[in-house]
């Protein structure tokens, strides 16, 4: 699935090479950096400097590793950066007591229809999960339940994927057996 | 809470991940497991509930071409692959330089040990000649007071010069051994 890719890139046609990638991994980039940052637009916008990013290192790939590895982890920094940049700025606004509202700031999921009540119960359990179960979860059914997709684009080895995931849902069971208004899934 | 030995296999068993033989075992343990079964059911609702509310949101139409816009105010790859071969030749070069000033700095060390030895026994034989026959004569006395002051320099010059012909001629052969 990348070999043109490659052969575009052994013969310089960069910008061959880099029409063909964001055709084929411009969803998959925006669905990784929405399960780090959890807002679709700063996802969005994310994607385009993650792409940016890449266009102006594909001289620089030498095939070491495969285009997809290679690019996964460049939209992986890229959104970490993002991420340790809005902690910063978080702490520093949180020493301001008159902002205390700006927890309020972080974009929580906005994935589906906001009125209907079970589906915003699912998101804020999601929301109590540490970082590294979330994003693996959310991946996990953005990705058809693909567990090799998930270990490919989080750069994580299968088995971790697999243990993170069944933590995961049981953390998940554990927080809903504590909400009597998500009895049901107890 | 389901048993620990078989929760595990339990959430691999409703994934279908199951190779046969451990399929069968789990779904006889959960033929006599209310609490296991109790588990599946739990983790059956949470997996349903999750594909409802995980969705992926849809990137922009316009997206690719937004992206164009802003590769084309870029300059091309291309040239920032000619601007990184060119540091990749530069380096290459300056490396070959400074492998040839180590080995250059490796002769010296080897001019400077010759120096020494030759100063260190130009020294001890003018020492000799000059001091041999007032050695010979006073030594008891010489034992008890300083030794003569051209015994004294001449030795420490080529001491110090030998020294410092050792340390270069060993500093430089370790560096050239590890660029070698
Ligand atoms: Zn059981």
């Amino acid at each position: 699935m990348e070999d043109d890719i490659r052969e575009r890139l052994a013969a310089q046609q960069y910008r061959e090479a880099f029409e063909l990638l964001v055709e084929r991994f411009k969803d998959k980039v925006f669905r990784l950096a929405f399960s780090m940052l959890r807002d679709p637009a700063a996802a969005e916008d994310m994607a385009q400097d993650i792409f940016l990013k890449v266009w102006k290192a594909l001289p620089g790939y030498h095939g070491a590793a495969s285009v997809s590895t290679w690019l996964y982890t460049i939209a992986r920094n890229t959104c970490l950066t993002e991420l340790k940049r809005r902690a910063a700025r978080l702490t520093v606004s949180l020493q301001a007591p008159e902002l205390e509202g700006a927890v309020d700031a972080i974009p929580a999921m906005q994935t589906s229809d906001p009125e209907s009540g079970a589906g915003m119960d699912t998101h804020a359990m999601l929301d109590r999960l540490p970082d590294k179960y979330r994003r693996v979860v959310t991946l996990f059914y953005l990705e058809q339940k693909s567990y090799e997709e998930v270990s490919a684009m989080l750069g994580l080895p299968l088995g971790t994927v697999k243990t993170f995931l069944f933590r995961a849902k049981k953390e998940l069971l554990r927080i809903a057996s504590r909400r009597p208004m998500t009895a049901a899934l107890a | 809470m389901a048993c620990p030995e078989f929760e595990m296999s339990v959430a691999a068993w409703l994934e279908g991940q199951l190779p046969a033989g451990e399929r069968e075992a789990v779904e006889r343990h959960l033929i006599g497991c209310v609490e296991c079964r109790a588990f599946a059911e739990a983790f059956r609702h949470l997996d349903a509930e999750l594909v409802r509310a995980v969705k992926a949101p849809k990137l922009s139409a316009d997206f690719a071409a937004r992206l164009r816009q802003r590769i084309d105010a870029e300059p091309p790859a291309v040239v920032a692959a000619r601007r990184a071969e060119l540091k990749r030749r530069l380096q290459a070069e300056y490396e070959a330089g400074l492998a040839r000033m180590q080995r250059r700095f490796h002769s010296f060390g080897a001019v400077l040990d010759v120096l020494a030895s030759g100063c260190l026994l130009a020294g001890a034989a003018t020492a000799a000649v000059v001091n041999a026959p007032r050695l010979l004569q006073f030594l008891p006395a010489n034992l008890r007071g300083l030794p003569d002051p051209t015994l004294v320099v001449s030795a420490v010059v080529g001491a110090v010069f030998l020294l410092a012909g050792g340390i270069a001629a060993w500093r430089t052969r370790g560096r050239v051994g590890s660029w070698v």
